[in-house]
This record gives C-alpha cells, structure tokens and sequence, in this order.
C-alpha cells in the first residue's frame, strides 16, 4: 500500500528558482527509500516539505498525500498529531534540536506525554526501555545527562529512540549520519535498519552517502537542482544508471578497492 | 635506514599534549606519538572525532604548545621555538583546513588574499605579486577573473582552491591538509584530490593528510597512521591498507560504506556508554571495545612495535589475529 504519495510538487522560496522541481514519488509502506544527491539538490527541502516544516517564506505546488490525507489542507491540531505519532523525523544533528539546559530525561517525558497518554513513572520506564532497545547501556545515566554530556552518536541514538517511542509509521531521516563518525554511523545505520524488521517501519533517507544509501534501500531516487533525475531499484539504480548526473555521481565515489591515485608502487 | 633519515621532512619523536586543567586530572589527548614523513611523501591519520589528529596537527603547525617529546622539521627541532624563530616555521608549514570560509577575511578579494601571502612572506613586492596570483589561480584551474570577486562569491570548491593555491605558493617544506576535502561535495572531493596529487608531482610536496574517511586518506597517502585515544594504534603503507591488523583498523574498515557490498556487510550492535573521555589509568585505551581483549590488556597499554617491514602495530594480541 502507498503510504505517501507526491505528485508534481515543486517549492520555491523567491517565486523564481524551484528548490524543488515538478517531483513525484510513491512509497510503499514497509519500503526504505533514499534520496541521494549533492548540497543544494533540494533533497531536505522535499522531507521539510513532506512533513509540512517549510517557512512561511516557501510557497509550494503540486500535492502530498500522507496516509490518504494532504498535508497542505490539514489544520494544526491535526498536523501535530500526525507528526510524532504517524511521522517522526530524524536530522543531521538531534542534540541541536534539544534544549541545552534541560536534562535528557525531562525532554523525553515530555515529549512521550505531549504526544501520548503516560503518567510521569510510566514515562520514565518507558524512556529506558527504549534506550535499552538504541543499545545506550546505561540508560539511566543518560537520562540524568544533559544533551553536551552525550557524544554526537549517544544524541544521534537519544533522537532515533524518541523518534520510535511513538512506533510511527513513517521514518524521515534527515542526513542522520553525516555528522557521525563511520563507526557511529555504521551503528546508526544498522539501527534504523532494526527498525523495519521489527516494527515496519518505513523510511526515507536523504544523504550524501552513496554507500549507505546503497546499503540500507529498496529504492533509490537521485535529485539534482530540485528535480528528482532518477528513481529505481538499487541494484538497477547502482549497476545501470538510466541518468549520465547518477554515473557521474557514482563515479565520483572514492571506494577503498578503488586504484589509488598516488603513491609509491610497491 | 640513514639514507631514510637524510629526507625526512618530518619527524616526530615521542610527542604528546597534555591539557591540565589546574584542578582536575590532566587530560593526554596525544601520547608518545613517533612518526617521520619523507619528501614527497603523502602521510594518511585517521581516527575518529577526539582521537587526539587535529591536537596533533596544531601541534605540527604549532598553534599549539608542545608538552612532550620532539618535532624535528627538516632535522631542526621546532617544539620549542617561540617569537621570531616560531614564524619562520609557520610559513615553512602550511595547513588548509576543512571549511574554506573560515579561512579568508569576507572583505578580502581572492586575489588579494593570494598576493597577501607572497607579500607577507616576503618572497615579493606588491607589483609582481599580481602577476604571481593570476599564475596560481591558473595553476589551480581556476580563471584569473575570479579574483577580485569576494569570498561569498565562490562556492566551497573554488575556495578550498585558492586556499590551496596559497599554501603551496609560498613554498613550504610540508602542507597539513587536516579534512581538507570533507566538507565538498562527493564530485568537488574527488577534483580536490586529483589536483592535490597533481601539485605534489609538480612541486615534490610533502602532505600531512588528516582525515576520518579511509577511503579518501588511502587513494592519496603512502603510508597511513590510525590514531586512537591519543595514540597511534597502527602504521603501515596505504596499498596494504586491507591487511591491517589492529582490531580497531579492522573495524574502521569494516564500518566504510561500499555502493557495491549491499547486504554482504554485517554490522553488530555496540552497547554505548556515557564517558568521561579517555581512560588515563593503564592498559589498551581500546580494550573495552575489544572482542580480543584479554587480562593482559587491563594491565599493560601496547606499544607499537614492528610486525612485519614498514607494518606496525600496537596490540599484545596480534599473533592470535592472523
């Protein structure tokens, strides 16, 4: 079943340069799609997009159906129960998103009380529960931290565990691990993978990482200003690129088997 | 070895950095690192974020004191220089840096940021520093009309150019390039390299590369170091990267993504925990995320020693590893 369906949608922020040109894309539910292309493609402006972030300055056309529903004609309230409990959303950098100066346990019960029905023990219980499941071993520890304690992969997981609490259906990973080191991000990666074999999940992906996004997907979708050049199978996508942008994209890679460029023979 | 020692452009002997706080316990971002990089050579670090590269980076450019052991630049120890002496040595190592907008001056135009170096420098006057600013930018691939437009005119690409353009122009004896690529996109990272080894031809330069990338570090290196918590953990030459030994090498290798191993690379979950930053107190600083580790790796930290020709490692288990 298609959980969300774009259909000719376009914004732009001047009225005159598109960030996002004339897209369309289906994606089934329980698929992990990546979004793959360079800074300025438009890749995060259509995830804002799609969950109805964009600044009052972007004006947009074409439609977006999530679950049946357009975003555009939803009201606030709806909006906001869609977010959190249909939707979640993860960025490049979680700890940005939290409050410096209040401890990870305090944003966490609030953020599982704003969007379900727990009592404050219930939350807590809750919150371990679900760091225990990121693989955070101590739990409790994190929770009595505050976000500048954790490392940039302990927040990313914090994030990924509050983007699950509400076992949302539909995942919106935002370069998750760009800003992570490749041990992190080989974590973070396998993480979110979890999270379609136990909860099927579904998730989009936006990233500049050719190699995760081969790693993790179904299907992979290549932008290039604003316009969505290529969408496929991976292994279609990775082996027989329709698109001369996705050959010269993927040509660019630097992969550890490649010939080295420099360098002593030896 | 001695005919070895004649070219070395950089030798570090022993070198570590201690940031004391006064009251609490002093943190060793850096210990007891040795490493000699030849002319013309190309020497990869890698290591993740708080391993102690960039510390060690500035200690090389010296933006930052040296606590322990020796920097010998050319044979000539500048761990200790100060005034006059220490801004001879900045001119004879250049850095560039990850993100090329921090290192120019908005109101500066790009070609007078070129001329600026010659002039500062004192390789020559304002007059002929034009026409030497118009061969570089053409030396960089870039054209010559770019140059009286202002930073924010130029995209990350075009700048991390210049900056390398400077960097060579004077002539110095070693360029750092700490991440110089990272923050580029996939297609700009590549041209960067290629006109990185293109330079090195030219000019015979001796890089210092320091990266998180494998990948990026191995296609231009000779020879790469893998630092972890301070140390350095590994050495050996870049096209044999793939036998490293050391578990954490091992892991740093398995952890890069291919665009061609789908579904073939297996990933385990590692249980995170809050940290107090490096372990000071003895033993293998890896030993915690170790599969390997065993009573002796509690006790004793490892020395790098040789395990086979120009192939070092730090681990009291590498016999059991093969």
């Amino acid at each position: 079943m298609e959980i969300l369906t774009v259909k000719n949608y376009s914004i732009t922020y001047d009225g005159v340069k598109s960030a996002v040109d004339r897209v369309s894309l289906g994606i089934d539910e329980g698929e992990i799609v990546s979004i793959v292309g360079e800074s300025g493609s438009g890749k995060s402006t259509l995830l804002h997009g799609i969950l109805g972030l964009l600044p009052r300055s972007a004006a947009s056309k074409g439609t977006v159906h999530v679950f049946g529903r357009e975003i555009a004609e939803m009201n606030p309230a709806e909006l906001r129960k869609l977010r959190g409990e249909q939707i979640a959303m993860i960025f490049q950098d979680t700890g940005r998103y939290m409050n410096p100066i209040s401890r990870i346990g305090a944003q966490f019960r609030q953020y599982l009380r704003c969007h379900g029905n727990y009592s404050p023990a219930e939350c807590d219980a809750e919150a371990l529960d679900l760091l225990r499941r990121v693989h955070l071993a101590d739990g409790e520890r994190v929770l009595r931290s505050y976000p500048f304690e954790l490392s940039g992969g302990m927040r990313q997981r914090v994030g990924i565990a509050m983007a699950m609490a509400l076992k949302p259906r539909l995942l919106l990973a935002d370069e998750p691990t760009s800003a992570l080191d490749v041990t992190v991000q080989a974590q973070i990666v396998r993480q979110m993978m979890d999270l379609r074999e136990k909860y099927g999940t579904t998730i989009i992906l936006v990233t500049h990482n050719m190699g995760v996004a081969a790693y993790m997907s179904d299907r992979i979708g290549v932008m290039r200003d604003g316009a969505l050049v290529e969408l496929g199978p991976t292994e279609r996508v990775i082996h027989v690129p329709e698109n001369t942008y996705t050959r010269d994209l993927l040509g660019a890679v630097i992969e550890l088997d490649d010939e080295r460029m420099a360098g002593r023979a030896i | 070895m001695s005919e070895y020692k004649d070219s070395a452009v950089l030798e570090l002997k022993h070198v570590g950095k201690v940031f004391d706080s006064g009251k609490d316990t002093a943190f060793r971002a850096v210990r007891d690192v040795s490493l000699t990089v030849r002319r013309g050579e190309c020497l990869g670090i890698v290591g993740e974020s708080g391993c102690g590269k960039s510390t060690l980076a500035r200690m090389i450019t010296r933006l930052t004191d040296v606590s322990e052991g020796e920097i010998l630049l050319c044979g000539r120890d500048i761990s200790k220089l100060r005034g006059r002496a220490l801004r001879s040595t900045y001119r004879d190592v250049q850095m560039v840096f990850q993100d090329p907008y921090s290192v120019f001056s908005p109101r500066t135009s790009v070609g007078t940021f070129l001329e600026d170096a010659l002039v500062y420098h004192g390789i020559l006057r304002r007059r002929e520093a034009r026409q030497e600013a118009k061969r570089l930018m053409e030396l960089v691939e870039l054209p010559s009309g770019l140059m009286d437009r202002f930073p924010h005119q130029l995209s990350g690409g075009q700048l991390q150019r210049v900056v390398i353009a400077r960097a060579v122009s004077i002539r110095p004896k070693l360029v750092l390039l700490d991440e110089a690529t990272s923050a580029l996109d996939v297609s700009v990272q590549k041209q960067i390299l290629k006109l990185l080894v293109e330079l090195q031809r030219m000019y015979g330069l001796t890089y210092v590369l320091i990266g998180h990338d494998l990948a990026v570090v191995r296609t231009i290196s000779d020879r790469i170091a893998v630092m972890y918590a301070g140390m350095v953990v590994e050495e050996l030459d870049a096209a044999e990267l793939e036998q490293a030994m050391h578990p954490y090498t091992r892991m740093l290798l398995n952890s890069v993504f291919s665009v061609h191993d789908r579904g073939r690379k297996i990933i385990d979950l590692e249980e995170m925990r809050v940290s107090g930053g490096h372990t000071n107190t003895e033993g293998c600083p890896y030993r915690e995320r170790c599969m390997f580790a065993g009573p002796l790796c509690a006790e004793r930290r490892p020395l790098l020693a040789e395990k086979r020709t120009g192939h070092s490692v730090a681990c009291h288990n590498i016999t059991q590893l093969s």
